[in-house]
């Protein structure tokens, strides 16, 4: 349920949220926004994602647009990704636009290529 | 940004080595180790300039060493230059170091530097000829040809 | 830390090496104690304290510095402290640096890894 993580500001009301005590094995596919606080040995499939602070993601994220807060450690294809400060990011990452501020943990392959998603 | 747009500087402190080509005007205050074609060179008083420098106008008022081809060359008085240094006008201050082959090359009435023409001179008899340049120009590092 | 390395620009003094637009270098430079601007082309080995190339400067080869402040074209091998790409850098090839910070509009291809003295 919408718990006691601070909502994504940029995720609009009708959105998913995995609280922060979940821990999932499998693949999430989702196609309205999710924000993201828990963890995830497995794939994310999403539109607009938004991983916070504590969350850690074990596994590939597929996604149009996503903020990263928390800890990613496998590969990004998006079209636009902005890690954080508190982002932590480890694998490769594929996308049209890359912000990341001071205080991120990048340790990454990048790669540019046209995504192709519908 | 725009105070430093004109020229191109080797900062005090700072080394080269290798090779530089489009310097139109370049300021060296550190020490560089190349060859050098360009409108205008001015070694500063703590660079070290170690090449060959084709130019039109050098200011030297620090070390150079290497072959130079310039239209007019203005030794410092801290200058110290070695090598030689081939030259359609030259003004050397009191106190500048010329340790080196000085060649006057007079532009031939074609309009082509000539290299046949070329004379070495007495520095007295140079000294003279900039007299009217020169302020202090006394009969200093006389014979320092080598 | 200090103010941000774009401020820097304004205040260099004549001790900074400046490469101006239109000139080439190749070899190798390094850059003593102060920053080194790079508007033009340099192909080779830099070593510095700051290193800032310009939206048209473009340098090939090895960057070693404290700070990079990359607002133009890079390629090849980065080692330093602190890196900042601004929306109109586009960077090619291995970088390793512990502070970063990428605008959106930067073109990054490569790798950026951290300098750890563990490996």
């Amino acid at each position: 349920m919408f718990g006691k993580n601070s909502v994504s500001p940029m995720a609009p009301p009708n959105h998913s949220q995995i609280n922060e005590d979940v821990r999932i094995r499998g693949t999430i596919t989702v196609s309205e926004p999710l924000v993201m606080a828990g963890q995830l040995e497995g794939d994310i499939k999403a539109d607009i994602l938004h991983i916070i602070s504590t969350a850690i993601i074990t596994g590939d994220v597929t996604a149009e647009s996503v903020t990263i807060d928390g800890r990613v450690l496998g590969s990004i294809v998006a079209d636009k990704v902005y890690l954080s400060a508190t982002a932590h990011f480890e694998g490769q990452l594929l996308c049209q636009g890359v912000a990341i501020d001071n205080g991120a943990y990048v340790d990454a392959k990048f790669t540019k290529e046209p995504v192709t998603n519908g | 940004m725009d105070k430093l747009g004109s020229k191109t500087i080797i900062g005090a402190g700072a080394t080269f080595t290798g090779k530089i080509a489009n310097a139109r005007v370049i300021e060296v205050h550190g020490k560089v180790n190349a060859d050098l074609t360009a409108e205008k060179v001015s070694i500063g008083e703590a660079g070290h300039f170690n090449g060959a420098i084709r130019a039109e106008l050098v200011v030297v008022s620090g070390h150079y060493e290497g072959k130079m081809w310039a239209g007019s060359v203005w030794a410092t008085s801290t200058a110290s230059i070695s090598g030689k240094l081939q030259y359609k006008t030259l003004q050397m201050d009191r106190g500048a170091a010329l340790n080196c082959h000085i060649v006057h090359n007079w532009k031939a009435k074609g309009g082509n530097l000539s290299n046949s023409e070329n004379s070495d001179q007495d520095l007295s008899l140079l000294n003279d000829l900039n007299n009217a340049k020169t302020s202090a120009v006394p009969s200093s590092p006389k014979k320092a040809l080598k | 830390m200090l103010e941000k390395p774009h401020q820097q620009i304004h205040n260099l003094h004549d001790d900074t090496t400046y490469i101006l637009g239109d000139l080439m270098m190749e070899g190798s430079l390094d850059g003593g104690n102060h920053p080194v601007v790079i508007e033009g082309q340099f192909n080779g080995d830099i070593t510095a304290i700051d290193v800032i190339i310009r939206e048209n400067g473009k340098v090939t080869g090895k960057v070693k510095a404290k700070t990079s402040v990359i607002d133009g074209f890079f390629k090849g091998n980065l080692v330093c402290e602190s890196l900042t790409i601004s929306a109109t850098g586009i960077v090619e090839g291995d970088i390793q640096t512990n502070d970063l910070s990428i605008d959106l509009g930067a073109e990054v291809i490569g790798s950026i890894s951290r300098v750890n003295s563990k490996k």
